[in-house]
């Protein structure tokens, strides 16, 4: 800058070359290691060789410059629209992080709690799976085979009793027949000793009725005598219907005894094996159960970690969003400093153009490499118009990331 | 049934073969007799032969069990097998009879 004023200062007009002007060569030198000690840039010996062939050095004119500065000027519009873009776009990405974060963190600790509660109901469903409510009382499934096998022995043990019992039934009943069939013999000499009573009382009778009057009072006793013989052998012959009944019932009491005691309890063998068995594997499968349902319970909980950690590991956010905050915020800087250039250019060079002239085709040959659709539209605004976006909704996102490049996960 | 009696050393062995059911409880109350009446320290039914028993039979060995100790005598069931074994464990007649294996 200092250059060009030493040089506009020795022009006679305007038009003059400031590259033809006279000046000693050693002014020449003084002026560029001037201007680079300004701009704390080292001195080049390129520099100085056309500073020193100041007589020699190409045919640049002011409107040649100017129009030059113009360009620069045009270029860091350029650069500050796309760094000003730039910065939306960070913005607008970081935003969608910071949303989607939430959105996810959100979700996260709802699948924590659904773990979470499903852990419960599994530990819930293992204690429910070890017992079971019977009349109030809760019995616990290992303790079935027992309770199963405690009743099956009780039934058992009745019957073996009933059995024992119905036998010395019997066995009473035998000795009860043996003592009837006694009564029977001794029926039978009643009956035998009457038949014989009876003979003698006919007899009697004979010689009675043959002794005329001195043997009346005799037949009349061997009448009495017959007649008594008719009794006992009525008698007898009750005794012998009541014995004979007596028997009768003996032996159908033998015969029902015989149904109660002779069971056949192979059946009830072969039901205690099959009975045991499946207790058995009720009692295993249970187990299993259980063990299976532990182990599901372990990866509820294992998950509801994993969970609880995402949702720790999204905090990453805030680091992100922090950094590209510093990105935008040099970005400015950058921007700003652009800004800074321009209007000092403008203030020392008075015949640069004071809007920044645009190179529309250019631009728009950046604007086509930017993939996003959604992005080149805002993209275009602030290059072309310089208008800032407003931040695009779920909406506008959805529509153009059908027609761009996006890979949706 | 059939059965088999045999005397050694004070031990009264009674074999017992085929089926030990209802219908025999007759001819298994004389055996019981019989060793009663012979007199002895030990009586042993020795079932290895013994095919089947019903619960009445079951209820014939407690009979003899009482009997026999009402005689002071020691009574023991000797190697039984398959179904009498059995039915034997099922009924747990070895808590209240020496069951010899």
């Amino acid at each position: 800058m200092l250059w060009f004023k030493k040089k506009a200062a020795l022009a006679v007009d305007e038009t003059e070359n400031p590259f033809e002007t006279a000046g000693n060569e050693s002014e020449t030198i003084d002026c560029v290691e001037a201007q680079h000690e300004t701009s704390g840039t080292a001195v080049d010996e390129h520099d100085l060789r056309l500073s020193a062939d100041a007589d020699t050095a190409p045919d640049y004119s002011h409107t040649d410059v100017v129009e030059f500065l113009d360009r620069w000027i045009g270029l860091s519009e350029i650069q500050r629209r796309t760094l000003s873009a730039l910065c939306g776009e960070i913005t607008i990405a970081s935003d969608l992080v910071e949303e989607s974060t939430e959105d996810l963190s959100g979700r996260f600790t709802n699948l924590a709690g659904n773990a979470q509660r499903q852990t419960e109901s599994i530990f819930e469903i293992i204690q429910l799976a070890q017992q079971v409510e019977v009349d109030g009382e809760s019995i616990r499934l290992t303790e079935f085979p027992q309770i199963l096998e405690s009743t099956l022995m009780d039934v058992v043990n009745k019957i073996l009793f009933m059995s024992k019992q119905a036998v010395s039934m019997v066995y009473a009943l035998d000795d009860v027949i043996n003592h009837v069939i006694e009564v029977e013999a001794c029926i039978d000499q009643i009956e035998t000793i009457n038949y014989q009573t009876n003979l003698l009382a006919m007899n009697a009778k004979i010689e009675a009725a043959r002794a005329g009057d001195a043997g009346k009072g005799f037949g009349v006793v061997s009448e009495e005598v017959r007649e008594l013989s008719r009794t006992i052998d009525r008698l007898s012959t009750d005794m012998r219907e009541q014995v004979l009944a007596v028997t009768q019932g003996v032996r159908s009491g033998h015969a029902e005894l015989k149904k109660v005691a002779a069971i056949d309890m192979s059946d009830q063998i072969v039901a205690k094996e099959r009975l045991e068995k499946m207790m058995k594997g009720l009692v295993e499968q249970n187990n299993l159960f259980t063990s299976t349902l532990s182990d599901s319970a372990q990866v509820a909980e294992a998950i509801t970690k994993d969970v609880s950690g995402l949702v720790t590991g999204t905090q990453f956010q805030d680091r992100t969003k922090q950094r590209l905050e510093n990105v935008i915020g040099t970005i400015s800087v950058l921007s700003d400093a652009t800004d800074d250039l321009k209007a000092e250019t403008r203030e020392t060079v008075s015949d640069v153009n004071q809007d920044a002239v645009v190179d529309e085709e250019w631009l728009l040959s950046v604007v086509n490499r930017c993939t996003l659709g959604e992005m080149r539209e805002r993209f275009v605004r602030r290059m072309l118009f310089d208008e800032e976006d407003a931040i695009p909704d779920e909406e506008d996102t959805g529509a153009a990331a059908s027609g761009g490049d996006v890979e949706l996960f | 049934m059939k059965h088999e009696v045999n005397v050694a050393d004070n031990e009264v062995v009674v074999r017992l073969s085929e089926a030990l059911t209802f219908s025999d409880h007759g001819e298994f109350r004389d055996v019981l007799k019989n060793v009663i009446s012979n007199g002895g320290k030990k009586c042993v039914f020795e079932l290895s032969q013994l095919a089947s028993v019903d619960s009445a039979g079951l209820g014939m060995f407690m009979i003899a069990n009482e009997e026999l100790q009402k005689n002071s005598w020691d009574f023991a069931l000797r190697s039984p097998r398959g179904q009498v074994k059995q039915l034997l464990d099922l009924a747990k007649i070895g808590d209240v009879v020496v069951v010899e294996m």
